[in-house]
């Protein structure tokens, strides 16, 4: 008989890989998955046709650029998200099972790595897709195609560019992991919370909370009341850079500083809850 | 009928649909006109165009069929989780099923939305001046020379355009009722039911047809949009009838599969 201890590395990854085939296996994933491919699909399609239109070409790095730091649309994908994951943890005896086996707090942990692989996952397969879906759009070369557009007509400068100026600083590459750190942040923080509400007993709250963030942002006019904020304004590289006009880039830092105080207190309150919390995972929400 | 009817307007959803559209119908004109307090009442925006700013520029367009979705049509979740429609379908048939959830489902959601956007209207003309461009000419309104509410908003202080749109707003919300309860059989999860019609809407919205086939179809939207012509209206309308034709088989199709084999 095998009695050897199995590592926790070993036991985490068994861990996220069931949490991943639960969340894979459910109707709200499927059909949500389905409706960002065509949402992918048609952002990708309509930056292409106004580029067209405006008879403009750009290279593969900065039309990737372009999704990213919009965030795909990111009230829209975001909320698309936010249902495929509003369920975290499942709630099915499977879990029970799983915590006869694991400690808690390795439990925990394998569902902050489940939060983090989602997000991975979900940018990586947005970006790649709408990279694939931009191929008959970009032309070969690298670098800003602005630059070049303002080096053959020093008129370009009163025209609206593809990618602000403040941006050129970075080359391509350097700006697409900036906008993809900004929101990979957003949606971990989001799944962080969703998951702390959960193990608060309450895991419609969390989802609530961000459904109002999200549809609050597309429902009130921001712009008449000065000086208000609220998360959908560090949601992409684009809107932190228009919170600190004169240090766009250099305020980067500190907004994903704060992105990663917020997730460790929450990691935190959550190692603390789940030490004491009674676990019931019966219910199908 | 009479006992779905009252279930249906006596029920949390249906409060909830019309506070959330009504909440969106202010998220634009509450701010726009109290944080614009320094101007002028002459050249303050009309009851009007704060009544109708948001289904322009908010997000109304967007939370409709959500708000259509939530009034009712989640009850079918509820009835099919609990086993209840079994027991409702043995004592009529499925038809009559079918038709009564259908009807209620229609109505509920016809007159939160539509109730919304009233109370909101009603609201704005007392607090704020009725539309007069005449009078005042910051009331002006920029509609298309086509558009059907260009001349209809000088009459009776745009009357005809609120009834139009609550009629449009109604009608809407109706048919993204029916597809709700369509989508309730087939994926009895709540969440999915309030959210997929949405997001049907978006993709029809966003002109996926377009994109894929080369295909314009009128914008769901166009009932009580700042667009309207009669040839959009019947475009529009015509599209409505082929989703409700599909939704009404899907829906029927999945009652009776439901109804044998549940």
């Amino acid at each position: 008989m095998h009695n050897s201890k199995p590592s926790i590395f070993r036991q985490i990854r068994a861990c996220v890989y069931s949490h991943f085939s639960a969340w894979l296996h459910s109707p709200r994933t499927i059909v949500m998955g389905i409706v960002i491919l065509c949402f992918a699909y048609m952002h990708a399609r309509s930056y292409g046709y106004t580029l067209s239109m405006r008879g403009y070409t750009a290279h593969l790095g900065e039309m990737v650029f372009n999704y990213l730091d919009s965030g795909f649309n990111v009230v829209m994908t975001s909320t698309f998200l936010l249902i495929m994951v509003s369920e975290i943890p499942k709630r099915i005896s499977f879990q029970n099972t799983m915590l006869i086996r694991i400690t808690r707090k390795r439990w925990l942990a394998s569902l902050i790595l489940f939060c983090f692989v989602v997000v991975v996952l979900m940018l990586a397969f947005m970006t790649i897709f709408c990279a694939v879906l931009s191929l008959p759009y970009i032309t070969p070369g690298s670098g800003w195609s602005d630059i070049e557009r303002l080096a053959e007509n020093p008129d370009y400068q009163y025209e609206i560019p593809l990618i602000r100026e403040y941006i050129r600083v970075l080359s391509p590459f350097q700006a697409c992991v900036c906008a993809a750190a900004v929101v990979f942040f957003f949606w971990f923080t989001m799944l962080l919370v969703i998951l702390l509400f959960s193990l608060f007993g309450q895991p419609n709250v969390g989802l609530l909370v961000y459904m109002f963030i999200l549809e609050f942002a597309l429902t009130f006019r921001f712009e008449m009341v000065p000086n208000m904020r609220t998360p959908i304004h560090f949601a992409t590289l684009a809107a932190v850079c228009n919170q600190f006009p004169g240090k766009e880039i250099a305020s980067l830092p500190l907004v994903l500083g704060i992105y990663v105080l917020i997730d460790v207190g929450m990691i935190v309150i959550m190692m603390f809850r789940v030490q004491h919390m009674d676990f019931c995972f019966s219910e199908k929400e | 009928m009479k006992e779905e009817l009252k279930r249906a307007f006596f029920s949390r959803y249906f409060l909830f649909s019309f506070i959330l559209l009504f909440l969106c119908f202010s998220g634009y004109s509450f701010p726009g006109w109290f944080c614009a307090t320094e101007v002028t009442p002459d050249y303050r925006e009309s009851a009007l165009q704060l009544s109708i700013g948001s289904i322009f520029f908010g997000s109304v367009m967007m939370l409709m069929p959500f708000c259509a979705a939530v009034s009712h049509a989640v009850s079918q979740v509820e009835e099919l989780n609990s086993g209840m429609m079994r027991w409702r379908v043995l004592r009529s048939s499925v038809n009559r099923y079918a038709c009564i959830k259908m009807s209620a489902s229609a109505l509920s959601a016809a007159c939160s939305t539509a109730l919304a956007f009233v109370v909101h209207a009603i609201i704005w003309n007392i607090i704020a001046i009725p539309v007069d461009p005449i009078q005042y000419p910051a009331h002006e309104i920029g509609f298309a020379e086509t558009c059907v509410f260009s001349k209809w908003y000088l009459i009776c202080h745009g009357l005809p355009v609120y009834v139009e749109m609550t009629c449009g707003i109604a009608f809407s919300a109706a048919m993204w009722a029916i597809v709700a309860l369509a989508v309730a059989v087939w994926i009895p999860d709540r969440l999915l039911t309030i959210s997929v019609p949405a997001c049907i809407y978006f993709i029809w919205h966003l002109q996926l047809p377009y994109y894929l086939f080369g295909v314009r179809v009128p914008h769901p939207g166009t009932l009580y949009n700042d667009a309207l012509t009669l040839e959009s209206a019947l475009q529009c309308i015509l599209a409505y009838a082929v989703v409700f034709v599909i939704s009404l088989f899907v829906y029927l199709s999945g009652l009776r599969r439901r109804a044998c084999h549940a």
